[in-house]
């Protein structure tokens, strides 16, 4: 792209963003009149002299009036906010993409398969599942699969209702060179909601002989010599360092490829709305979104020798 | 009385069940043990044939050098672990050798053959290690649990003893020096 047409970009989008931050506050202002409105008439409640009691008729009229604030506020914000999106993702995303990685496919909108995930019982599934920012592309020779995921168990019963989220971040699926196929699980133990495979077979737990590592992973595995070949001392200081960066994270070694999951409650590829859009500073945050997928790539020796 | 019956009654089949299950968890951590020594074997195994074969290789350009080689010992059922960790320390020692043997001579280093079965010795390498570390850690388990109160008791019953690991060649654990 050149400096002239980054430059009108640039321009549009941070247009954009203070129309989608306006329509935001008018929304938050216009529901918080309306629970001001709602506390004033129930607080008002038989007391027949008041003038917010006298005003007790026209709520319809008020509610309806809010209702078309909301409506106008809401429908308006997607427009903006689509567009937003598209600028935001080719200007920055799919520029570095291609820069960055060969036989790039990135697509914003569309998200990883969730077979993937059931097959490799990397995490529970729930009853809802949302994924964003697919991108399939090569590194090094290494064909990967990345996408932002929430996975979430929504229970209601009438009077309430609970929401679980089991995994919110990024998931990756990696060739990983293998002579043999493995079936090994690891997750660190603040992990809570590791899955089983769909194939239903059973995974044994399996403690490695690193007491550091134990405390801090937990290992299941169909043999344990597979699960000693994978997890070397070395990959076992690997990945401490990776739960140490990121928090919380899930892996999978299964026939051929590795899955990879960062619960770390952020998505990749984002705008940040609330400060105004600046080239260089964008430009290094997606930077460091695609230095993830070179680090992981680089850790788990997914590169043959 | 009754309920003081009953509750000895209760106590004994407690106790009863408690031997019973440390009992079948010694057994079962005994066998884990028999497991992992057999991949043990199963990686010597493959290591000396592929050292045999790295050892005809090298015999094919370089004859009189083969003399120099140190001898392995091939594997055999029922070896004891002193007569594996030998059997192991040998063939390091050979691998080391047949290394040093192919930068002192290129046209060895360069034969396809002798790059494929390189290959293959750092893979069943890697195995092996795999398998030794398995093996340890399931020893470490199994030792633990015939040592510590209340299972030692059951262990010493069952006249289990206590395993021995299989160790590297104590030269294997010291620095390497780097003279430049």
């Amino acid at each position: 792209m050149s400096t002239q047409s980054i430059s009108a970009t640039l321009t549009e989008m941070e247009m954009l963003r203070k129309k989608i931050n306006t329509r935001n506050i008018l929304f938050a202002v216009g529901l918080g009149g309306l629970m001001v409105v709602m506390f004033m008439i129930s607080m008002s409640r038989g007391n027949k002299s008041s003038v917010i009691y006298k005003m007790a008729p026209l709520i319809p009229i008020i509610f309806i009036g809010f209702g078309i604030v909301f409506f106008i506020a809401m429908k308006g914000s997607n427009g903006p906010g689509k567009r937003l999106k598209m600028l935001y993702k080719e200007t920055f995303v799919r520029q570095l993409l291609n820069q960055h990685f060969q036989d790039v496919y990135y697509n914003w909108e569309q998200g990883m398969d969730q077979n993937l995930i059931k097959n490799s019982g990397i995490c529970r599934l729930g009853n809802r599942y949302h994924s964003e920012d697919y991108l399939n592309a090569v590194y090094r020779g290494i064909r990967f699969q990345q996408a932002d995921v929430t996975i979430q168990y929504h229970t209601s019963s009438g009077r309430s209702s609970h929401t679980t989220t089991y995994f919110q971040g990024r998931m990756f699926c990696f060739e990983y060179p293998s002579k043999r196929s493995y079936a090994v699980q690891v997750h660190s133990k603040n992990f809570i909601y590791a899955g089983e495979p769909a194939s239903g077979i059973r995974r044994e737990k399996l403690k490695m002989e690193s007491v550091d590592f134990n405390k801090e992973f937990t290992v299941r595995a169909l043999s344990g010599h597979d699960a000693f070949y994978i997890l070397t001392p070395q990959m076992m200081e690997r990945l401490r360092a990776l739960r140490t960066k990121y928090g919380s994270i899930t892996l999978v070694f299964d026939h051929g490829y590795v899955m990879v999951g960062l619960n770390s409650k952020m998505d990749s590829f984002d705008a940040n709305l609330s400060k105004p859009i600046d080239y260089q500073t964008e430009v290094m945050r997606m930077r460091a979104d695609v230095a993830v997928i070179e680090e992981l790539i680089q850790l788990l020796n997914c590169i043959p020798a | 009385m009754g309920w003081v019956i009953g509750i000895v009654v209760g106590v004994i089949v407690i106790l009863l069940l408690s031997w019973i299950g440390m009992s079948n968890g010694i057994k079962v951590a005994g066998l884990k043990c028999n497991e992992a020594l057999s991949g043990i074997d199963i990686a010597l195994t493959k290591r000396y044939d592929v050292l045999t074969k790295l050892v005809d290789v090298v015999k094919g350009y370089q004859k009189h050098e083969v003399e120099t080689l140190t001898r392995i010992v091939q594997m055999r059922s029922g070896m004891s672990m002193p007569e594996r960790q030998d059997a192991s320390n040998r063939m390091d020692q050979l691998s080391g050798q047949i290394r040093i043997l192919a930068e002192q001579y290129p046209e060895l280093r360069s034969s396809q053959n002798f790059v494929q079965l390189q290959n293959a010795i750092v893979d069943v390498e890697e195995h092996l290690q795999a398998s030794r570390r398995l093996y340890n850690a399931n020893v470490t388990a199994y030792n633990t649990k015939i040592v510590t109160f209340p299972s030692s008791i059951v262990a010493g019953s069952m006249g289990a003893t206590p395993r021995q690991f299989f160790e590297a060649d104590p030269t294997r654990r010291m620095d390497v020096p780097m003279n430049f």
